[in-house]
C-alpha cells in the first residue's frame, strides 16, 4: 500500500506544480515568445582555429521559434577578401514551418553549410584572424490575439459581464515584432451609438532590424532604401470584423527617443451601446526582419 | 462484495493481509482504500468486471501519461526531479506490473524534462532555450561545450606560440598600448660593453671589450641574421679603427632565449690621446608586415544602417570595432594602421577617407632605432585606390594595386620613436558579391634596425716624447712559428730566477700584462734562431737587467715594474706607463738592433751581444765602449738562462703561453 501512498504524493505534487508562478499547465499555444528565426553557428563549423589555405565548413542552425511559417528566408555569408579566402556559393534560401504548423514548442529547424577556404598567410605572418559575417533576411507576420473586455457604454463603464480595463499589456505572440499594449476607449457618436478606439503600441522585441515586408531581402543584397527600414504593415479586427487603422504602416526605427516602438490607432464600426462583453482583438503585423552576425577565426600558418 | 482477484494482488505482497482485508476491512490504509474503492466500483459491474477492470486500468495509465505530459509541459526541473525520484522508488519497490509501467512512464517523462536543461545537439532539438541573438547563441554553444576542436597535429605549435600569438592578436585588435605590441614576449637587449682585461687603457693598448646580447623568443624569426659591430668614438675621432668582432653573425633562432657574448678587439689603435666611448651593437634587416581589415559597404546599405544606428553602427551589426587598428605586427616595429572612415562607403569620394599608418619603434627601451628603410610596399585589393601625395604619402604606384615608397625618400635621422604616413584612399569599384566587402590592406616594410649599447671609458695619454719606437701593429714576423720545445735545451732546475722576480712575473698587479707582453713580444719580434721560449726568456732577462723586474737598480719612476728605459720614458713619474706595450716595444727594439744595426757584429762574440749592446747604448754605440759592456750583456744572458730554466721546468713547460 505504500506504493499507492507514494503515488498519491506524486499526484499531489504534480498538481502543486501547476500552481507555480513561473510555469503552468497551459494548453499549447503557438502564439508565444518574441523569437521567430534564430540563427546560430554550428559549434565546430567554422572551427575556432584554422590553417593557412585550408578548406573548412561554415554551418548554420536555423530554427523557427515563431508561431507562423517562414517562406523564402535568405542567408548570405561573407569573409575577408585577402590571401585567396573565399566562400563557395555564399547564399541560400529556405523555408521553415512555425510552431503553429508543427504543433510543437518550436518550429522547424534546418541546417545550411557553406564551403570556405582560409586565406594563405604571407611568409612573415604567423597568425592572423579573419572575420566571417552573415546576413539573414526573412519576411514575417506576427498575429496577436488579445482577449479584451469591450465596454460600449462610456457613461457607465462598470456595467456588464466582464471587468473593463482601459489599458492592457500584451504578451509576445510568437514573433520579434509584437503588440505590447492596447488602450481601449469608446468614442460616442450619438446618444446610443459609439465607436471603439484601440490605441495599439507595437515594439520590436527581437535583436534584429525591421524593414518592409515587400523589400525584406534588400538589406541582404545591399539594395535597401532607408525609407523601407522599420516599416511594418498593420491591420486589426475585432471578433472577425476589420477595424480601420491609422496609419496602415508604422515605422519602428531605433533611436534614443524612440526605442523601436510605434503606435497606431484602430476604430471599430459604429455600434450600439450595450453592457460590456469579452471579444477577441486580432492584430496582424507584417514586416521583413534582418539579422546579422559575425565570428572571428584565427588562421595559423602551417609550418 | 469484494473482488477476490484484486484482493489477491495484495496477498502477493503480504500474504498475511488477505485475512486482514476480509476480516478487518473497516480501517484500510490510504492506498488500500483507493484500491478498495476501485475494486468495489468494478465489482458492481458483475460479470464484466475483468473487461472493465482492464479498461479502467488502461484509462488510468493513459490518464497518468497525459498527466506526465502536463508535467513535461510545465518544464519545471524541480517538479521533474521529484517525479523522477518517486518514480524510481515505485519502480524499484513495486512488483505490480501496472505500477511499474506507470512509474516507467514518469521516469521517462521526468528524464526528458531534466535533459532539456543540458545543452547538447540532440537534446537541444527537443528543447528551446531562449537565445535572443545569433551571436549570443553561438557564444552559448561554445561555452556550454567548453571544448574547442583542435587539430592535434598542430597542438604543440599552437601551445608553444599561444602566449605570444594571443598577445599579438590582442594588440592587433587595438588592445595593447603603442610600443608594446609584443611587450616582453619578443625582443633583444645588449648589455653595457666592458673592458675585457685592463682597468684602464692607454693609447696604443689593445682595446678589448665585450657585451652580451640577450634574446627572447626570437626563434619566431629563424631566418633573420644579426650582425654585431663595435666602435669607438671620442673627442678626436677614432675613425678608421678596425675591430675584430666575434661572432661575425648570429641567427636569431640561435639567440632565442639565450645569451651570446659579443667580443671586440681593436686591430689598430691610433697613438693619440682620446676620451672615448666604446660601443657594441647589432644591425639586422627585418621585415614587418601588417594588414588592416576594411569594411566597405554598398552605399545604400551603409546609409540605411547609419540612419538606424548612427555613424558607429558596426558594433551593433557585426560586433566589429570601428576604430580597430591593424591586427598583425611583429619584430622591433609595430606597424599600426587605421582608416579614418569605417565602414567605408562603396562610392567614397576622393579625400573622404584616409589611411593612416605608422612605424612605432617598440624596442626603443633597448636603445633600438630604424637606420634605413630598404623598401615599403602597400598592397591594395582591386577596387581600392591610394592617393599618393608628398610629403605625407611619398609613394609611387607600381601596378597591380602595389604602391612603393618613393626611392627619393630618405630618413633625416634614425627613427627611435614613430614614423607616420597619411594617405588618401578611395573605392573605385565595389568588388564583392556580398554587400559587406571586407578586403585587407597589406603593408610590408623592410628596414635596417640597430641596437646599440655604449660605455664611456678613460683612455689615458702616455708621454710619447721619448718613446724610441712607435708601435704600428704590423710585423713580418707576426706569423712566425716558434718552437716551444725545451727538449733541445739544457735545463738546470736549480738555477732559477730570484723568487721576487718570479712573483712579479706570476702574481703581481701587472703579471697578466707582463705575461702577455712577453708572449706577444716574443711572437712578433722573435730573433732568428731563437725558440719562443728562448725569446721569452731573453725579454725577461732584459727586464731583470733593466729593473730587476720592478725593483732596483734600474729606474722605475712610475713603479710599474717595467724599466723606464724599456718603457721609452726615462723621466716617467706618473701612471702613463704601459706594461704590455713597454715589453713589446723592447722586443721590437731588440729585433731592430739585431737586424739593422748588427749586420756586421764581428766586434762582438755574437750577433745577440751586438744587439744587446746597441739596445743598451743605442744603435750607434761604439763596440769598444766598455762602460757596462761586460756587465749588461752577461747579466742579461745569465738571467735569460735562469728564465729558460724556469719556463722549461716541468711545472712550467710550454712557456708563458701555457
Amino acid at each position: 500500500m505504500r506504493f499507492w501512498s507514494l503515488f498519491l504524493v506524486f499526484v499531489f505534487l504534480m498538481f502543486l506544480s501547476g500552481c507555480s508562478s513561473q510555469s503552468s499547465f497551459n494548453v499549447f499555444n503557438p502564439y508565444t515568445g518574441s523569437d521567430a528565426l534564430v540563427v546560430s553557428l554550428m559549434p565546430s563549423a567554422p572551427p575556432e582555429i584554422t590553417y593557412s589555405g585550408i578548406p573548412y565548413k561554415i554551418g548554420f542552425k536555423l530554427t523557427n521559434y515563431g508561431a507562423l511559417d517562414i517562406h523564402n528566408a535568405y542567408i548570405v555569408v561573407g569573409t575577408d577578401d585577402f590571401g585567396g579566402a573565399k566562400i563557395s556559393n555564399p547564399s541560400a534560401s529556405f523555408d521553415l514551418k512555425g510552431k503553429k504548423s508543427t504543433h510543437f514548442f518550436r518550429g522547424e529547424t534546418t541546417y545550411k553549410f557553406f564551403d570556405a577556404v582560409a586565406p594563405k598567410l604571407t611568409s612573415s605572418q604567423q597568425v592572423t584572424n579573419i572575420l566571417l559575417t552573415y546576413l539573414v533576411c526573412y519576411p514575417y507576420e506576427t498575429k496577436s490575439q488579445i482577449s479584451l473586455c469591450i465596454d460600449t457604454n462610456p457613461y457607465n463603464p462598470s456595467s456588464g459581464g466582464c471587468r473593463f480595463s482601459p489599458s492592457v499589456d500584451v504578451a509576445p505572440a510568437g514573433g520579434p515584432v509584437n503588440v505590447v499594449n492596447v488602450k481601449e476607449s469608446p468614442v460616442p457618436l450619438s446618444s446610443d451609438t459609439i465607436k471603439l478606439r484601440f490605441v495599439i503600441t507595437v515594439k520590436n522585441l527581437g535583436n534584429g532590424l525591421v524593414l518592409s515586408y515587400d523589400n525584406y531581402k534588400s538589406l541582404c543584397d545591399g539594395s535597401v532604401d532607408y525609407k523601407n527600414l522599420g516599416k511594418v504593415k498593420v491591420s486589426a479586427s475585432l471578433s472577425g470584423s476589420p477595424l480601420e487603422c491609422y496609419p496602415s504602416s508604422i515605422s519602428l526605427m531605433p533611436s534614443s527617443a524612440n526605442p523601436e516602438t510605434a503606435v497606431f490607432t484602430c476604430y471599430s464600426s459604429p455600434m450600439k451601446m450595450r453592457s460590456s462583453f469579452t471579444s477577441l482583438l486580432t492584430v496582424d503585423l507584417k514586416y521583413g526582419y534582418f539579422l546579422s552576425g559575425s565570428k572571428k577565426l584565427q588562421v595559423y600558418k602551417l609550418s | 462484495m469484494v473482488d477476490e482477484s484484486n484482493v489477491n494482488l495484495n496477498s502477493q505482497e503480504d500474504p498475511n493481509r488477505e485475512g486482514d482485508t476480509q476480516e478487518t476491512a473497516p480501517k484500510p490504509s490510504g492506498g488500500r482504500a483507493i484500491k478498495n474503492f476501485i475494486v468495489s466500483g468494478l465489482g458492481k459491474v458483475g460479470s464484466h468486471s475483468e473487461l472493465i477492470k482492464t479498461v479502467f486500468k488502461w484509462v488510468f495509465v493513459v490518464g497518468m501519461f497525459v498527466a506526465s505530459i502536463f508535467v513535461f509541459l510545465s518544464h519545471n526541473w524541480s517538479v521533474a526531479s521529484i517525479l523522477l525520484i518517486i518514480s524510481l522508488i515505485v519502480f524499484k519497490l513495486s512488483k505490480n506490473s501496472f505500477l511499474r509501467t506507470l512509474s516507467l512512464i514518469f521516469i521517462f517523462a521526468s528524464l526528458a524534462i531534466l535533459a532539456s536543461y543540458i545543452s547538447s545537439p540532440v537534446i537541444d532539438a527537443f528543447s528551446h532555450k531562449n537565445t535572443p541573438t545569433p551571436w549570443q547563441d553561438t557564444t552559448h554553444d561554445k561555452l556550454a561545450r567548453g571544448v574547442h576542436t583542435y587539430n592535434t597535429k598542430f597542438a604543440k605549435l599552437v601551445k608553444s606560440s599561444r602566449e605570444y600569438i594571443q598577445h599579438q592578436v590582442d594588440c592587433a585588435e587595438g588592445n595593447c598600448p603603442m610600443g608594446e605590441s609584443e611587450g616582453p614576449q619578443v625582443g633583444m637587449m645588449l648589455s653595457t660593453p666592458q673592458l675585457m682585461y685592463a682597468h684602464h687603457v692607454l693609447v696604443g693598448d689593445p682595446l678589448d671589450f665585450s657585451s652580451t646580447l640577450t634574446g627572447i623568443n626570437l626563434d619566431l624569426y629563424p631566418d633573420v641574421v644579426v650582425y654585431p659591430f663595435c666602435s669607438v668614438e671620442g673627442e678626436t675621432s677614432f675613425e678608421g679603427v678596425n675591430f675584430n668582432v666575434s661572432p661575425k653573425k648570429i641567427y636569431m633562432s640561435d639567440l632565442s632565449n639565450g645569451v651570446v657574448p659579443i667580443m671586440c678587439n681593436a686591430v689598430a689603435i691610433p697613438s693619440t690621446y682620446l676620451m672615448n666611448t666604446i660601443e657594441t651593437g647589432v644591425r639586422f634587416n627585418f621585415t614587418t608586415t601588417s594588414d588592416l581589415r576594411l569594411v566597405i559597404m554598398k552605399s545604400t546599405l551603409r546609409n540605411a544602417l547609419e540612419s538606424v544606428y548612427g555613424t558607429n553602427f558596426l558594433p551593433f551589426v557585426f560586433e566589429i570595432n570601428s576604430s580597430q587598428v591593424a591586427y598583425y605586427n611583429d619584430g622591433p616595429i609595430n606597424l599600426g594602421m587605421r582608416i579614418s572612415q569605417m565602414p567605408l562607403a562603396a562610392r567614397a569620394k576622393e579625400n573622404s577617407a584616409f589611411l593612416i599608418f605608422a612605424l612605432n619603434n617598440q624596442w626603443y627601451s633597448a636603445n633600438g632605432a630604424i637606420l634605413k628603410i630598404n623598401y615599403m610596399n602597400i598592397s591594395l585589393p582591386d577596387g581600392l585606390v591610394l592617393i599618393p601625395k608628398k610629403p605625407y604619402c611619398p609613394f609611387v604606384e607600381k601596378g597591380n594595386g602595389v604602391y612603393s615608397l618613393d626611392p627619393s625618400f630618405k630618413l633625416n635621422s634614425p627613427v627611435s620613436s614613430v614614423l607616420s604616413f597619411f594617405c588618401g584612399i578611395k573605392v573605385s569599384k565595389f568588388n564583392s558579391q556580398f554587400p559587406v566587402w571586407t578586403p585587407h590592406i597589406d603593408v610590408s616594410v623592410n628596414y635596417e634596425y640597430e641596437l646599440n649599447s655604449s660605455n664611456d671609458i678613460p683612455i689615458y695619454k702616455p708621454d710619447e716624447s721619448n718613446r724610441p719606437y712607435s708601435y704600428d701593429g704590423s710585423s713580418s714576423f707576426a706569423d712566425q712559428n716558434f718552437s716551444k720545445d725545451c727538449s733541445s735545451l739544457n735545463i738546470d732546475p736549480n738555477n732559477l730566477p730570484p723568487s721576487k722576480y718570479v712573483k712579479q712575473f706570476t702574481s703581481s698587479l701587472y703579471a697578466q700584462q707582463i705575461q702577455r707582453g712577453v708572449e706577444d713580444g716574443a711572437s712578433k719580434y722573435g730573433l732568428p734562431g731563437f725558440s719562443k721560449v728562448q725569446m721569452e726568456a731573453l725579454l725577461l732577462g732584459i727586464m731583470v737587467m733593466e729593473t730587476g723586474v720592478g725593483s732596483n737598480p734600474a729606474a722605475d719612476g712610475d713603479g710599474d715594474g717595467i724599466p723606464d728605459h724599456i718603457a721609452g720614458c726615462t723621466g716617467c713619474s706618473s701612471g702613463y706607463n704601459n706594461v704590455y706595450k713597454d715589453i713589446v716595444n723592447a722586443a721590437k727594439a731588440l729585433k731592430w738592433n739585431y737586424e739593422d744595426n748588427c749586420k756586421n757584429y764581428s766586434a762582438y762574440p755574437s750577433r745577440l751581444d751586438c744587439a744587446l749592446h746597441a739596445y743598451n747604448k743605442g744603435p750607434k754605440a761604439d763596440p769598444n765602449d766598455k762602460t757596462n759592456r761586460d756587465i749588461y750583456r752577461p747579466t742579461v744572458k745569465a738571467a735569460m738562462n735562469q728564465w729558460i730554466n724556469y719556463l722549461c721546468s716541468s711545472a712550467n713547460s710550454g712557456g708563458v703561453s701555457k
